[in-house]
């Protein structure tokens, strides 16, 4: 299956990259987070209407303010606010900014805590 | 033509049987394969504990010294999983719901094993 | 230029069962604006995953959503089963198909009845329920539940059919396929349907491109992009062409949904005479390795995306599910301005909103 490696990218390059992307007839189908105790990482996966598919990685920590890509792709928005409110990472030039209130949630950036943070 | 569609329609609901039963008079029959609620054959059940460390919703509690196993209906969510991992083949799925409950102390149901004699079985819907 | 409005749509409207809410900005009778705001029964079933261990966790996944429940389980056990190299018999990989355009089949169905219930063709909602339920009649002999199944297992499925019911089944979707014909003249042809469908919300090519759209939302406006060509499972042993309407709006998206349900039944005959003997599941040794997955799956709403990470234990580091109708809200938000007030649930329903998918 297409679409299993992980191109390595920081947060000076993506919109630049996004923009490469989107000229070459790519669209935005996902943006997630994942964070585990070793590391944190953002994935932006990159699909082409023949259904090829391309991952980017970028490095972030919780608190960092990372360029948005909804001017590329308006579909970000969405994304990136629930990255935001459930991981803590800012993005700077959101499209539509929700300001924290995308997910209610009683925790705030509730997922941000890791299995090792608080085992049972 | 739209006519047409629309007599069949009618001709069907007006002399066809109605597409429901009517409930408390008509059961509903149940399939062999539905998976209604989870039943243990204590007189199998070695108390392992496999089944509750297993389920999903953790809903299974199982004591070996006191020789007791006991299931919280309303947690459970009928994924059958346990039945599938218990070794010994003891535990079920019913055909039949779980019945409603007015009163949640009911929700929890426990069976105990015999205490000297593994051979007879007690059931105890639990107060 | 008339005075702005704003209009709060849902969390609870009686066109959906589930809490979307829409801020409309209104000048008159238009829309000129939507801000959405989603959360309100989010779950963080993604962040389970740490606690459960990765057999568990089919069950889990599969309730993320009571319509697609199936292709979830299946998506979340190819997923793993992809970070862990294992391939599954044919037959299971038949069965899956088997289910899953099943659910394909009632989802749409289901859409259906509710489309009809938004334009107010009441007895037509209820008569397009009527044939669903033997679809739901068919999950129930098979998997043993009606809505959550339960089947799907890593290395395989749980539960055979055996050949004969296979037989029934078909005898009983030919009746399915029957009826919806029926039903499906009301969709297509009716003139009143008409007027409230055609023209509106309409989404173009490139819109529906550049929005991320999935699903039907996306093959409506003529994108022929539909995962089940990735040939997962047994669909690439399956001779079937997504199916394209060209216009963009709601009259499309619903002839797509349509023509899916048929298609869907014949995939069905297709899969049920090539089936072959054999086991249905495989052994699974060990834990998932360190490493990363992701899958692409059709969903009756679009396209779904997992991802999972593994470290070597029994917990996976992290599953996350992009739902489609997550990826379908930046669209509706396209589609929503430039219609009147009287059509926002319409468009609101063309997109087929699963909000216990989005809020997994
Ligand atoms: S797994 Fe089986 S034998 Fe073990 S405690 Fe559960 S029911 Fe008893
Ligand atoms: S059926 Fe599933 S939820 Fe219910 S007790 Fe067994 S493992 Fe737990």
């Amino acid at each position: 299956m297409t679409g299993q490696t992980f191109k390595p990218v920081t947060a000076a390059e993506i919109v630049e990259k996004t923009k490469q992307y989107a000229k070459d007839g790519y669209r935005l189908i996902q943006i997630h987070c994942t964070k585990t105790p070793q590391e944190m990482f953002i994935i932006y996966t990159f699909e082409k209407i023949d259904l090829s598919c391309e991952n980017l990685k970028m490095d972030v920590q919780v608190g960092d303010t990372v360029p948005s890509i909804s001017g590329v792709f308006f579909g970000a928005v969405l994304y990136e606010n629930e990255i935001h409110d459930l991981y803590g990472v800012n993005f700077s030039d959101l499209a539509v900014d929700f300001k924290g209130t995308f997910y209610e949630t009683s925790v705030k950036q509730a997922f941000a805590q890791t299995g090792a943070d608080n085992k049972e | 033509m739209g006519f047409n569609v629309i007599g069949k329609t009618i001709m069907k609901s007006l002399f066809g049987k109605p597409a429901t039963a009517m409930y408390p008079i008509v059961k509903n029959e149940f399939y062999p394969n539905t998976r209604g609620r989870i039943e243990n054959d204590i007189t199998l059940c070695n108390y392992c504990g496999l089944c509750g460390r297993r389920c999903p919703a953790g809903a299974i509690e199982v004591s070996k010294p006191e020789k007791k196993w006991e299931i919280d209906r309303t947690r459970c969510i009928v994924c059958n999983f346990c039945v599938q991992v218990c070794a010994r083949n003891a535990l079920s799925t019913e055909r039949h719901y779980t019945t409603p409950m007015t009163d949640k102390s009911k929700r929890i149901t426990t069976l105990y094993g015999e205490k000297e004699e593994p051979v007879k079985e007690k059931v105890q819907e639990n107060a | 230029m008339g005075e702005r409005t704003i209009i709060p749509f849902g969390p609870q409207h009686p066109v959906l069962p589930e809490p979307l809410h829409l801020d409309l900005i209104l000048e008159d009778e238009k829309v000129v604006g939507a801000v959405p705001s989603i959360g309100f029964v989010h779950r963080g079933l993604e962040k389970l995953v740490e606690k459960r261990d990765f057999h568990e966790m089919v069950y889990v996944i599969e309730r993320v959503c009571g319509i697609c429940s199936f292709i979830h389980g299946q998506g979340y056990c190819q997923t793993v089963e992809g970070l862990m190299g294992i391939e599954i018999p044919e037959r299971a990989k038949y069965l899956r198909t088997i289910w899953a355009e099943l659910s394909r089949v009632h989802s749409h169905i289901l859409w259906l009845g509710l489309m009809a219930d938004a334009y107010g063709f009441e007895s037509l909602f209820m008569h397009c329920w009527r044939v669903r339920e033997k679809v739901l009649d068919i999950f129930e002999e098979t998997t043993g539940g009606r809505v959550i199944f339960s089947v799907c297992r890593v290395g395989g499925v749980w539960k055979d059919i055996d050949n004969d019911t296979l037989k029934r089944i078909v005898t009983v979707l030919k009746d399915v396929e029957k009826e919806i014909k029926e039903l499906s003249d009301v969709f297509i042809k009716d003139y009143t349907v008409q007027k409230r469908t055609r023209g509106v919300g309409v989404l173009t090519y490139q819109e529906a491109i550049d929005l991320g759209a999935v699903g039907p939302t996306l093959r409506g406006s003529g994108v022929p992009m539909d995962m089940r060509k990735l040939g997962y499972a047994a669909y690439g042993e399956l001779d079937f062409e997504p199916i394209v309407e060209k216009d963009g709006d709601c009259y499309a998206r619903t002839l797509v949904r349509v023509r899916e349900v048929f298609q869907s039944l014949d995939l069905i005959y297709q899969a049920v005479n090539k089936i072959p003997d054999g086991e249905i599941a495989t052994k699974v040794r060990g834990n998932p390795p360190a490493g990363e997955f992701i899958s692409r799956l059709e969903q009756p709403r679009g396209q779904v995306i997992y991802y999972a990470k593994g470290n070597g234990t029994k917990y996976l580091d992290r599953f996350r599910v992009r739902t489609p109708t997550f990826a379908n809200i930046a669209p509706l938000l396209k589609m929503l301005p430039g219609s009147d007030l009287a059509d926002v649930p319409i468009l609101a329903l063309t997109i087929d909103p699963c909000i216990s998918c989005t809020e997994r």
